[in-house]
């Protein structure tokens, strides 16, 4: 089998895809105001013709590639490229500040790269092994792993958790919309057959964070981006791949698990990374000033979240971010239903993602090294042309996916919707993660309450599916008793 | 960024008691296995309780990144925005009437004047190019039927 997944890996056709892949996820990652999200959801209709492995590596491939990019404009115009590259700003930009660009843009690329790399390793390790475990699962279980994912990417995603709550709620209850699989009754379908069979997930979620970041732009169009395009070598010196290497471990192993937790991403290991590394530095107070660790941490930690996303998407079904929730479309479009099943029934197809998603680390390592001149003229695009052109792109996107001309009118309402939720600071990643979820929710409760002839007690009777249903009320709790004990302290302090 | 979140929280309630009104039309479960109007009726309430909390935080005890960020919808930034969502849908519109081939370039060629892109070369190559990379590669390479448009 190992010589099959290789050759399959090593196929032109397949080779050039996740080449693609890398070199417009790092164009995208490194524009600011597009996001990986973005760039997955626009990529996607794209890959339906190819095969399923080729299409899905260029996804992964763009996904990996978008990650590090955003480390590039954080360096050099102190912006991060993606809100996961927030991190690398503190340190990178003081690099450009003292005339060292090049050298920061090759520790980000070798952090990157290792990052990658850490969780990959832990991609094919624990991936399988948990594959195993959940094919024991039945309604029950599954019933309390969607809750528990829904209740996880509530609680963490954005600032506010009663917003977070909000826009997952909102997502559940679009999921709603279409015929019940149940009792086959239609349910706020207003007697449009469009509506029967449900939202279309992929319209939605273009409409979000696509066509809702380009009206977020446009409030900004005429911002002008001018970058530095004389940076010569990027290639780090020994020296200072010593002093990063202990940090690009410990980050890219923590960047592994915060991403395999549902609705953690990127932008959240890449802070916690960073105040890590500060901790157990010897020199703290030199963070902020252009040390090389600062850089590591973030970029090692980020990109370590890509395999670990991956890992619960893979195993169970339930993506580990937005970007992941994309990916998920994506496979179901190719027929792949993500779950432990997969590893049964096409345990080639996944052994050849985990092979391709290696490899595109180390495209991702050779691009950065090698073209970041390229990749810096593609930044410099003025915003006014790429909106509009983005713009399109959402529109055929959608349409692509039903042939069906209401799905535009699905995507454009996302996205104002997903304009005005993020203008009043609502999370948007929710909304979509609860769509996927939603079902998967409602349909193992009522299938559970089946089993059990509408006795409740069977999910407190199941030890896996009562753990679950536990960490997800405490993850729902945890912050307001958190900050009850806060306020409690203060008006303390105060008295 | 208060005003945004209590009227948002607001229309959150209104389409939560549409919902609980039109969840109760339908069938009832049976051999105690919940129906499928179970499910809206409890996420509604909990997004009608959620709202409460939402206004009661905005009005009474605003968070900092509230209080700080100030949105203005009728500020020149917003009303850029506002512009171009009409823009667009006057481009679906126009879309669903002659086609997406007809209907692109036109709409690329408005929002680029727009957006004051000065240079003449880019304000014509640009929709021409993008409408037919666009072409190419979803009708001739994926297969995929781009709108043809009502009217031909």
């Amino acid at each position: 089998m190992l010589l099959d997944i290789l050759m399959n890996v090593f196929r032109p056709a397949m080779l050039l895809s996740i080449l693609g892949g890398v070199a417009m996820g790092i164009s995208i990652g490194a524009m600011p105001g597009l996001t990986s999200t973005m760039g997955v959801a626009l990529l996607m209709p794209m890959t339906f013709a190819m095969d399923p492995d080729v299409g899905m590596m260029v996804l992964i491939g763009l996904f990996c590639g978008a990650i590090y990019g955003g480390s590039i404009t954080a360096i050099l115009i102190n912006t991060p490229g993606t809100p996961s590259a927030a991190a690398t700003v503190l340190d990178g930009y003081k690099f450009t500040m003292r005339g060292e660009a090049g050298r920061a843009l090759g520790i980000s690329t070798v952090s990157s790269f290792g990052g990658g790399i850490i969780s990959g390793i832990f991609l094919i390790f624990i991936a399988p092994i948990l594959a195993e475990i959940a094919l024991k699962f039945s309604a029950p279980e599954t019933f309390a792993l969607a809750f528990f994912g829904i209740s996880i990417i509530a609680s963490i995603s954005g600032n506010s958790l009663i917003k977070g709550l909000m826009s997952g709620t909102l997502g559940l209850i679009l999921a709603l919309i279409g015929m019940d699989n149940i009792t086959g009754y239609s349910r706020f379908t207003f007697g449009s057959t469009f509506l029967m069979a449900g939202l279309s997930f992929i319209p939605v979620l273009v409409g979000l964070f696509a066509m809702s970041q380009c009206f977020l732009s446009i409030e900004e169009i005429y911002e002008r981006r001018v970058m530095d395009n004389t940076t010569k070598r990027s290639i780090p010196t020994l020296q200072d791949l010593k002093t990063i290497f202990p940090t690009i471990l410990r980050a890219g192993i923590t960047g592994t698990f915060i991403g395999a937790i549902p609705g953690a991403g990127g932008d959240i290991s890449a802070f916690v990374s960073y105040d890590m590394e500060k901790r157990v530095s010897k020199h703290p107070e030199k963070f902020g000033t252009g040390i090389p660790e600062g850089i590591a941490a973030p970029e090692a930690s980020n990109n370590g979240t890509t395999g670990g996303a991956l890992i619960p998407l893979l195993t169970l079904g339930i993506p580990g971010d937005a970007n992941t929730a994309v990916m998920l479309g994506a496979l179901m479009v190719h027929n792949l239903t993500p779950g432990p099943q997969l590893f049964v029934d096409q345990a080639e197809t996944v052994y050849t993602l985990f092979a391709g998603f290696m490899l595109a680390n180390v495209f991702m390592l050779i691009l950065g090294l090698s073209g970041l001149r390229a990749f810096v003229k593609i930044v410099s695009i003025p915003r006014q042309v790429l909106v509009p052109v983005i713009m399109v792109l959402c529109t055929v996107g959608s349409y692509a996916i039903n042939n069906n001309f209401n799905d535009v009118i699905v995507m454009l309402i996302a996205g104002v919707i997903g304009y005005f939720l993020t203008k009043g600071g609502f999370p948007l990643s929710p909304i979509v993660l609860a769509l996927i979820l939603g079902p998967m929710a409602e349909g193992n409760f009522r299938r559970s309450l089946v089993m059990s002839n509408g006795s409740y007690a069977i999910f407190l009777e199941r030890p896996i599916a009562l753990a679950f249903i536990v960490i997800a009320v405490i993850s729902l709790f945890l912050p307001i008793i958190k900050k009850g004990i806060k306020v409690q302290k203060e008006s303390k302090a105060s008295a | 960024m208060r005003k945004i979140s209590i009227i948002t929280s607001g229309i959150f309630i209104a389409i939560s008691v549409f919902i609980i009104l039109m969840a109760r039309t339908f069938p009832e479960g049976s051999n105690g296995v919940v129906g499928p109007g179970f499910f809206p009726i409890i996420l509604a309430c909990i997004v009608i309780l959620l709202s409460c909390i939402q206004i009661y935080n905005s009005t009474v005890r605003p968070s900092q990144e509230e209080r700080e960020n100030k949105v203005n919808l009728l500020s020149n930034q917003s009303i850029r925005v506002w512009i171009s969502m009409g823009i667009t849908v006057a481009y679906f519109v126009l879309m669903y009437l002659v086609g997406f081939m007809i209907s692109t370039p036109i709409f690329l060629f408005v929002a680029l004047l727009y957006f004051k892109v000065k240079s003449w070369p880019v304000r014509i190559l640009v929709p021409i190019l993008t409408t037919a990379a666009v072409y190419v590669i979803f009708t001739v390479l994926l297969y995929v039927q781009l709108p043809a448009g009502e009217l031909f």
